[in-house]
């Protein structure tokens, strides 16, 4: 899932990512991503990863099953 | 009452139900914040806003705050409500209201809460200048999260 900037480069607030492996690191769909929408590089490198509604490290391992986000820098209140 | 303490919500916010949420007989002081939207950021004309948020987990960080305060007062009860959607000058964008035996703890724990939803919780402001518009990012203008991710007290 993506929000603000992220879903305004996608298009989308979600995107489907394609592999043949079981499970990818958060640092490993931040990459199919980046290579996808280069555009969003610089923004995607600033945002943190949540799994599950939890943020979430870069070597966390996911699977088909997990809810996957990208956070970029919040702004609310 | 029925109300969720912690909320995401596209309707306009109501103070009076928050401060009722957390009225009991031990409560000795409400402290209440509201968060509106400013017309002029640096001398920048606002038109609007638009806020954004993941909702089933900024509900989660919502909570964790209020534990977080619960955690340091245990007498405390907390409510809060966000508003996401188009909000325009003067809209409320976020309500606190905390309740506590003593005014002290009233006054800090509502300061807490405020700073804490710029760290934690997933919601963005888009503004809309007179002039264009963008997504804001980290409005507490810290270098971009310096450990790799905000400071997540409380857990793991």
């Amino acid at each position: 899932m993506l929000f603000a900037g992220l879903s305004e480069v996608a298009g989308s607030p979600s995107v489907l990512i394609e592999t043949d492996q079981q499970s990818l690191s958060i640092e490993q769909v931040r990459a199919i991503l980046i290579e996808k929408y280069p555009a969003m590089e610089p923004l995607l490198k600033n945002s943190l990863a949540a799994v599950n509604q939890e943020y979430a490290d870069g070597q966390q391992l996911v699977s088909e099953s997990d809810e996957v986000a990208f956070i970029p820098p919040v702004s609310g209140g | 009452m029925n109300m969720k303490s912690y909320a995401i919500t596209d309707k306009p916010i109501e103070i009076q139900p928050l401060i009722d949420h957390v009225t009991h007989p031990h409560a000795g002081a409400v402290s209440t914040f509201i968060g509106m939207v400013r017309e002029f950021t640096r001398g920048k004309k606002t038109l609007y806003l638009e806020y954004q948020a993941y909702a089933a987990m900024a509900e989660k960080k919502l909570k964790q705050i209020g534990d977080e305060i619960i955690e340091k007062h245990p007498e405390a009860r907390v409510a809060i409500h966000h508003r996401v959607g188009h909000l325009d000058i003067s809209d409320v964008a976020v309500a606190i209201a905390v309740s506590t035996p003593h005014r002290d703890a009233a006054f800090e724990a509502s300061r807490y809460a405020i700073e804490r939803i710029k760290e934690i919780v997933p919601i963005w402001k888009k503004e809309n200048w007179e002039d264009g518009q963008s997504w804001i990012g980290d409005q507490k203008e810290q270098v971009a999260y310096p450990t790799g991710q905000p400071e997540l007290k409380g857990e793991k």
